[in-house]
């Protein structure tokens, strides 16, 4: 088993994960991991503390895997897509 | 247009400096995520998977180029130079802060706009036909009763805490562009024997979890009473819509459970005994109302155009535009014109600020100010000349909006999916990417002919599939995403709920699987006139099982 935690910034609403206590980042890979049920726990008693500093809504915990090129991914497609936003190329093109 | 008066303008600043308060709070740490929940989901704010999202109201699904601008202006500022167009005629930024809604929301009400019940268990944002008040078919502009009922539904203090959500939908013509049937409350105007124009009411439509077609409570109600029915109809599901469970909560179950008569019974009991309350229209306010979305002056015009039959007879392009994405205007020598927001291989519904900017000048210059949402997430130019037409056409060319395809098999709705939505199971956009580049722009997708592929990508089917001529629905089994599809669903006037046609489909397999329903109408209709909807309810499902199932197994 191997987890980390993300939450959305309360402020911006945008994904983060947990390194340490007050601590988020926007890069999975510079998340902390935990691998037992009861680090976890404990890692989201310190993320409930950050929604009550009013840094984060919503923490959660997210399985993780080694991928193929051994980079660590969400193993739910869902916390992937949160992981690297949208698969879709969205952001807009300048009109030719 | 509507204008606000004083009352809309001081209602909505309020609204703003409340919100500007609340957000503060939330911030400061006084209200905690659970107290601030209800409140910014009242001023339309969510949070999806990747951000906060803003959904924002387009009454009626009317917009000014000076509104339009203002949405390419916050597109900007404030999310990542793009909005989305949704099925409820809304406008939706993915990325903003909640520390600039407040903000954003100063800034809408600037040009008359808000994000007011655009969430929660409210009357939502009130929709229409997208051709109202321009089409050649129109009994009357379903736009002032639809204002009227928006004007009685904000912040009503009766109906802010409804078991759950209620959505009303208003359709001027025989044709129903505006999905009445599939809606918690539809108005179809009439004209009765006696030449008097009314409502044929129906109650109780609906997809999601339960899709249901609407029963009609009501052959004719005369157009004074809309809201003394509207009112009793409400009263009724306020009392009696189930508040134990959020899936048995929608005015659908009601109407299913109890049965139509005895709902009928219940509501006309009430509209019986409160009808001249206080409740009947004045013909003098509702002039008055009605007197804002009057037809603006248009001269008078041959009814044909030279320019635009010259350009179609050299340009095949410009000739698909014309064919499909331009509809009669109720005036000779006009047409109403449908931007399509569907180019192959595009996101449904997105439109970037700089789209927004050449669509509001379009608007400006080519169509007296005014733009319209479509439910099918396209944008309208609803008073054009038809000597216009090809130089709109050009413009839309450098915007990459010139699709002709309105009603081809590549105008897909799709519902934003698991790329944007917290409730998503399945992605959407790119299997209407996918679809799109399969059938392409060109002579095919003509060929093909009238065929609506809905797509959502979950059970709460905000991608319409139930209603899809093709329907598909995203759902997760153990992990993977798999697409089940849905025939023989139909939005309009003819309205059904698609069936089912087996076990669902890998992503790799949906997109040939959809190919293979389109030949298989191809080799089974009559000819060009039959439409795919049509050789569907000739010939029933099971030749297009055959076609995508092996014959006999899981069917």
């Amino acid at each position: 088993m191997l987890k980390v935690i993300s939450a959305n910034g309360l402020a911006d609403g945008i994904v983060v994960y947990f390194v340490a206590a007050g601590v988020w980042t926007k890069e999975m890979a510079k998340a902390k991991t935990f691998s037992s049920d009861e680090d976890v726990k404990s890692a989201l008693v310190l993320a409930k503390a950050d929604v009550a500093n009013r840094l984060i809504v919503d923490p959660f915990d997210v399985e993780i895997k080694a991928s193929a090129a051994g980079d660590l991914e969400p193993v739910s497609m869902r916390n992937a897509i949160r992981a690297n936003g949208p698969t879709i190329d969205f952001l807009p093109h300048t009109a030719h | 247009m509507y204008r606000y008066d004083e009352f809309d303008a001081g209602f909505v600043a309020e609204r703003v400096a409340q919100f500007r308060d609340q957000v503060a709070r939330r911030l400061s740490g006084e209200l905690d995520e659970d107290q601030f929940k209800p409140l910014r989901l009242m001023n339309g704010v969510y949070l999806q998977l990747h951000a906060y999202m803003l959904r924002i109201a387009i009454p009626y699904g009317t917009l000014s180029s000076q509104q339009m601008r203002k949405l390419a202006f916050i597109a900007r500022r404030y999310d990542k130079g793009y909005g989305h167009f949704t099925t409820r005629q809304n406008l939706q930024f993915n990325w903003p802060a909640l520390a600039d809604c407040p903000d954003i929301l100063a800034e809408l009400a600037t040009v008359e706009m808000h994000a007011i019940q655009t969430s929660g268990n409210c009357i939502r944002n009130v929709t229409v036909d997208q051709f109202a008040g321009a089409a050649a078919d129109e009994i009357e502009d379903p736009r002032p009763y639809a204002e009227i009922l928006r004007q009685w539904s904000s912040i009503h203090p009766e109906y802010s805490y409804l078991p759950r959500k209620f959505k009303i939908a208003l359709n001027g013509a025989p044709a129903d562009r505006a999905a009445i049937q599939v809606h918690d409350l539809g108005f179809q105007i009439v004209r009765n024997a006696e030449g008097e124009i009314g409502f044929t009411v129906y109650l109780g439509g609906g997809q999601g979890r339960t899709p249901l077609v609407a029963s009609k409570i009501r052959d004719f109600l005369p157009k004074a009473d809309l809201l003394a029915y509207s009112n009793a109809i409400l009263r009724i599901y306020n009392l009696e819509g189930r508040r134990d469970n959020k899936y048995r909560a929608r005015v659908k179950i009601l109407v299913d459970d109890h049965g139509i008569d005895a709902i009928r019974d219940a509501v006309e009991a009430d509209f019986a005994l409160h009808r001249d309350d206080h409740l009947s229209l004045p013909q003098s306010e509702f002039d008055r109302i009605a007197a804002y979305f009057a037809m603006p002056a248009l001269q008078d015009r041959p009814a044909r155009s030279a320019a635009c039959e010259a350009r179609k007879a050299s340009d095949p392009a410009f000739a698909r535009f014309l064919s499909y994405n331009v509809v009669p205007h109720k005036r000779a020598g006009y047409g109403i014109v449908t931007i399509s927001l569907k180019p192959i291989g595009g996101i449904p519904g997105d439109c970037s600020a700089e789209q927004m900017e050449a669509i509001a000048d379009l608007a400006e210059i080519y169509s007296h100010d005014e733009l319209r949402v479509a439910h099918e997430q396209n944008l309208v130019l609803p008073h054009v000349a038809l000597d216009d037409v090809p130089a709109i056409f050009d413009k839309l060319v450098e915007q990459g909006l010139a699709a002709g395809n309105i009603g081809l098999v590549t105008d897909i709705i799709a519902c934003p999916g698991l790329d944007y939505c917290a409730l998503a199971t399945a992605r959407s956009i790119p299997i209407a990417q996918r679809i799109s580049e399969r059938f392409g722009d060109g002579e095919r997708a003509a060929d093909i002919g009238p065929l609506k592929i809905n797509i959502s990508g979950c059970i709460n089917a905000c991608g319409h599939h139930h209603v899809g001529h093709i329907g598909i629905l995203g759902t997760d089994k153990k992990g993977v995403e798999s697409y089940q599809i849905t025939l023989g669903g139909s939005a309009d006037e003819t309205c059904e709920i698609g069936r089912v046609m087996g076990p669902g489909f890998s992503s790799d397999e949906i997109i040939d699987s959809i190919e293979k329903l389109v030949d298989t109408y191809l080799k089974l209709r009559t000819g060009k006139a039959e439409d795919f909807l049509a050789t569907i309810r000739r010939v029933g499902m099971v030749p297009f099982q055959e076609a995508i199932y092996f014959k006999g197994a899981n069917l």
